[in-house]
């Protein structure tokens, strides 16, 4: 299993991003790409090649789902590890983001000390299955 | 990571605080401006749209950013407009504009930081009240004089002491002056509208009333109503025309919701740091925590602990938390307690196959404190409700006959153990009968509870008291001999009659007769109850009224 290294983080919003930011670069040592919407991530993303997406689901436009679908189109997802991330918690819409090819889900609020060994984790999952 | 880019790595974060700190206030006065809009505005779509996304993405940052509370209140918000949004009902501008107007006060938020220090709202000396305090005041809000009065004068019966207002306004002032235990708001047709009802609320909690529990008595009881109450935070709802026992339970049981024993959490994890630490949170909120390492003990100290609420780590070596739960889940008695998962399993299905197994919720470490203890005291709290409903009488709220047994022998066992003597009486209202034939069973009820509460309220809290038949009662009284008992039960007998009941325009008193048998005399269980209702019977035949110590 290769190490999990390029982490892209989508979501509008600042704050979040701002502090997925620390989280990840400077707490998990990451190189990380963050974008502030769907089309940003549909522009940049598959040049950066990265191991694992993080996406927001609930974005103006074009939502997390629906960036995922667009993004599947222009790059190779195979081995990119996809987590969504959401404040909502039902296990049908849980169930639904993994059908359409999340390995997992982080539900808001974060811990951000916690989240860079939270992604790590659901790396080694990731490959597990 | 070296102590220097930690210092950098805190400081960026705190800047990063304070700047959300600014956005949150932003936002959060973004989203009260709504209010302002016009109820067309405001039942629009794609405008209720807006404001769902902007309290959604709020929600998920402020609680990132440890802003529990205000994050709490946007969530809920946002779930009430999911659920408008996705079932299409009729929206009401209304009850849009209050819940974005509540957003405001909020505006004063602390920081993080601040907010973690005022957290502990229950003091101890709330909880250290006594029994025997001044009667509760209460205020009625109700403009029918008929249905004042009928209140006024039920409620005085129970040892309440009730203030009618007919005008909010007036209610408000006198608040001012001397704040009440409880409000109750007749709300009827004439008197309120759902508006009114919300509009009503609002300057009761202006008026520095915030924390006072309010009960709505109201003519209208569909749905809808209950809804508006419950939103707007009335703790029990009773239908018209009221009957005054089950009034009288609901204040009983709210009021004294204030001063109940702290509920009990058993901790079963044979991590020695993780127990600690979850047990330092739990007490910090007064709850009163067992802590066990080797689960093979837990029957027995379940046994003895008597818990409301248990706490499993999933991983521990002997065996795991589902196991455990399992084993325990054998004992239909323990079946109300909840079993809470503990552990750092983040997976779905992992949780959802521990739900399964006999628990209740999951909970993933690092637990975030507040929700933590959220979590565990509203479990704990409906546990306890569901219990309660389980074991005591509706109409009198006492324990039900099997359950005043059980105690009893409970009891018994204890005193043989310390060589203490615990004393079981039996008490029976005269002629009772004729009461229900001559005034009606609505009467009779009012007579039965009003006993049931001048019982529980006379007696020590160690006292058990449980509503035996019909118009029969048992008193256990542990550390106690049968002449102290009858001292104090001929106080309540002397008390009881001075009570006046009324029927329409006819007055009448009631009197009780009373057996009494203490341990000493009747070592088995059967014997000593036998013993009892013997010396009741002579009671009776003594000529009622009385209190009669059994013989061996």
């Amino acid at each position: 299993m290769r190490e999990l290294k390029r982490i892209a983080h989508v979501d509008d919003d600042d704050s979040i991003r701002a502090i997925v930011k620390i989280a990840l670069e400077r707490i998990g040592k990451f190189e990380l790409l963050s974008c502030a919407s769907g089309a940003e991530a549909l522009d940049k993303v598959p040049g950066f090649a990265p191991d694992m997406i993080l996406l927001d689901v609930m974005m103006p436009g074009m939502d997390g789902p629906a960036t995922l679908l667009q993004l599947k189109q222009k790059m190779n997802l195979e081995g990119v590890a996809v987590v969504f991330m959401t404040a909502k918690v039902q296990t049908a819409e849980m169930e639904h983001y993994k059908k359409i090819g999340a390995c997992n889900v982080i539900i808001k609020p974060f811990d951000a000390m916690q989240l860079s060994q939270q992604l790590r984790s659901y790396w080694t999952q990731f490959h597990d299955e | 990571m070296t102590n220097d880019s930690q210092k950098t790595l805190q400081e960026e974060m705190r800047q990063l605080r304070q700047e959300y700190h600014h956005r949150l206030i932003a936002d959060l006065n973004e989203l009260a401006h709504m209010a302002s809009l016009d109820d067309k505005a405001l039942s629009d779509r794609d405008t209720l749209k807006k404001i769902h996304q902007a309290s959604h993405k709020l929600a998920g940052s402020a609680l990132t950013f440890g802003y529990q509370e205000t994050g709490e209140l946007l969530r809920q918000f946002e779930q009430t407009l999911n659920e408008l949004m996705e079932n299409g009902a009729p929206v009401q501008p209304g009850t849009i504009r209050l819940q974005l107007q509540e957003l405001t006060p909020e505006l004063s938020v602390p920081t993080a930081q601040q907010e973690g220090h005022h957290r502990d709202v229950e003091s101890p000396e709330a909880a250290a009240m006594s029994s025997d305090a001044e009667p509760l005041h209460l205020y009625l809000l109700e403009d029918n004089p008929s249905t004042s009065e009928m209140l006024k004068v039920g409620l005085a019966s129970f040892g309440y002491r009730l203030s009618p207002f007919d005008d909010i306004n007036l209610l408000c002032a006198s608040a001012l002056q001397e704040q009440p235990d409880a409000l109750i708001v007749g709300s009827d047709q004439s008197t309120f509208s759902d508006e009114d009802l919300s509009a009503a609320m609002r300057s009761i909690r202006e008026h520095g009333m915030e924390s006072i529990p309010v009960f709505v008595v109201s003519e209208q009881d569909d749905f809808e109503n209950k809804l508006q109450a419950a939103r707007n935070g009335v703790v029990a709802f009773l239908s018209k025309p009221v009957n005054i026992p089950s009034l009288e339970s609901a204040l009983d049981y709210v009021l004294q919701q204030k001063v109940k024993s702290p509920y009990r959490v058993l901790l079963v994890d044979d991590d020695e740091f993780s127990v600690q630490h979850h047990k330092l949170m739990l007490e910090k909120r007064r709850f009163v925590v067992r802590t066990l390492s080797d689960p093979t003990q837990v029957l027995d100290v379940i046994e003895d602990f008597h818990p409301d609420l248990m706490i499993f780590d999933l991983h521990m070596p002997t065996c795991n938390g589902i196991e455990l739960a399992e084993v325990v889940r054998y004992h239909t008695h323990w079946l109300h307690i909840p079993i809470i998962f503990l552990s750092s399993e983040r997976s779905e299905s992992r949780q959802l196959l521990a739900m399964m197994n006999g628990g209740d919720d999951f909970i993933v470490k690092p637990v975030v404190e507040d929700s933590f203890v959220s979590t565990i005291r509203s479990r704990a709290q409906r546990a306890r409700q569901l219990a309660e409903l389980m074991t005591r009488d509706s109409l009198t709220g006492l324990l039900k006959h099997t359950e005043i047994k059980e105690r009893l022998c409970h009891e018994l066992a204890r005193a043989r153990r310390n060589r203490s003597s615990v004393t079981v009486a039996m008490i029976d209202i005269d002629k009772f009968k004729s009461v229900n034939d001559t005034y009606g069973h609505q009467t009779g009820d009012v007579v039965i509870a009003t006993l049931a509460h001048l019982l529980r309220r006379g007696l020590r809290t160690t006292d058990i008291v449980g509503r035996y038949g019909g118009e029969e009662y048992m008193v256990v009284m542990p550390d106690t001999s049968a002449e102290n008992a009858i001292i104090k039960l001929n106080a309540l007998r002397q008390e009881f009659g001075t009570v006046v009941f009324r029927h329409h325009n006819e007055e009448f008193n009631c009197s009780f007769s009373g057996g009494v048998c203490s341990s000493d005399l009747a070592e088995h269980v059967d014997a000593l109850v036998e013993c009892a209702d013997q010396a009741l019977y002579a009671a009776k035949d003594a000529g009622r009224n009385c209190l009669v110590q059994g013989k061996a």
